[in-house]
């Protein structure tokens, strides 16, 4: 699972798996699975900002924070991809898109809700 | 803290950015506070990370093979080569594939090697079978030895019989 939640934001396969070593290999993940509730959320959470610290540290891209949107709108899909994949905050994506912070959150759910129902 | 009803909050998307880690440091305390609050919130909170680890499930992919034994290697302290820092920073999204090898180079340094558990009883057969057949070796040997020198006192006891004669 974490995995594919580290592929999904670093798709070459290798520098996925050296992510993943680190993080299963890091006292991190001990740390912050210590009395959590949520460990599944913990898991992810932790991918994800392994996967994006690699990724901020090998591309200037981020460094610039431009958001590009080539006209995909305000899909929910997007929004997620933008926030989760990409590491761009809500705000800075509400910012950019010109829509209040709780709409990009309202999006963020209704993806998962997609998914739910499907 | 807002005066927003607990069903409002678990609709604004706040859940979903928190188990994401989408939400800021004071997001994330408020949420905690909120499910320690509020059962509803809480068991919102529970469903919702079914739903996320479904949805992550989904896009399960399995790691590359040989993950497990390089992790299980790097938890024992077994010196392995890393990959240069520099790997990460040639990363590009655009750019091709780095031509190297897909593999992490290991440093093997002691004695031992691992084999598969079935050697065990098929040594310990080899080595019964080699000490029974020790055992007979010497039997059969010291037996010929024993027959070769009655067939010589034989002979020579057939070829004293005529001279008695």
């Amino acid at each position: 699972m974490a995995y594919g939640v580290i592929l999904q934001i670093i798709p070459q396969e290798h520098v996925a798996q050296e992510v993943l070593l680190d993080m299963f290999s890091s006292s991190e993940l001990a740390t912050a699975l210590q009395g959590t509730t949520h460990p599944t959320g913990t898991i992810i959470r932790l991918a994800r900002l392994k996967a994006l610290q690699i990724k901020e540290k090998t591309l200037s891209r981020m460094t610039s924070k431009e958001l590009s949107f080539d006209g995909q709108g305000y899909l929910p899909e997007h929004i997620f991809d933008l926030s989760f994949r990409q590491g761009y905050t809500p705000d800075a994506i509400a910012g950019h898109l010109g829509i209040s912070k709780p709409e990009v959150l309202k999006a963020i759910r209704e993806y998962i809700l997609m998914f739910r129902q499907a | 803290m807002r005066t927003l009803n607990t069903q409002q909050y678990i609709n604004s998307g706040i859940l979903e950015a928190y188990l994401l880690g989408l939400a800021s440091d004071e997001e994330q305390q408020e949420v905690q506070q909120m499910a320690a609050t509020y059962s509803e919130v809480s068991s919102a909170l529970n469903e919702l990370e079914g739903t996320i680890e479904d949805v992550c499930l989904q896009n399960a992919v399995p790691p590359p093979p040989g993950t497990w034994e390089l992790l299980e290697a790097r938890m024992h302290g077994r010196e392995i080569k890393k990959r240069p820092k520099e790997d990460y920073r040639q990363y590009n999204r655009t750019a091709p594939e780095p031509e190297k090898p897909n593999y992490v180079e290991v440093q093997v340094d002691d004695t031992h090697i691992r084999v598969h558990k079935y050697w065990r009883p098929a040594f310990i057969a080899i080595f019964i079978l080699s000490k029974i057949f020790l055992v007979l070796a010497l039997y059969y040997y010291f037996k010929s030895d024993s027959l070769e020198k009655e067939i010589e006192r034989l002979k020579t006891e057939v070829h004293q019989t005529p001279n008695r004669r």
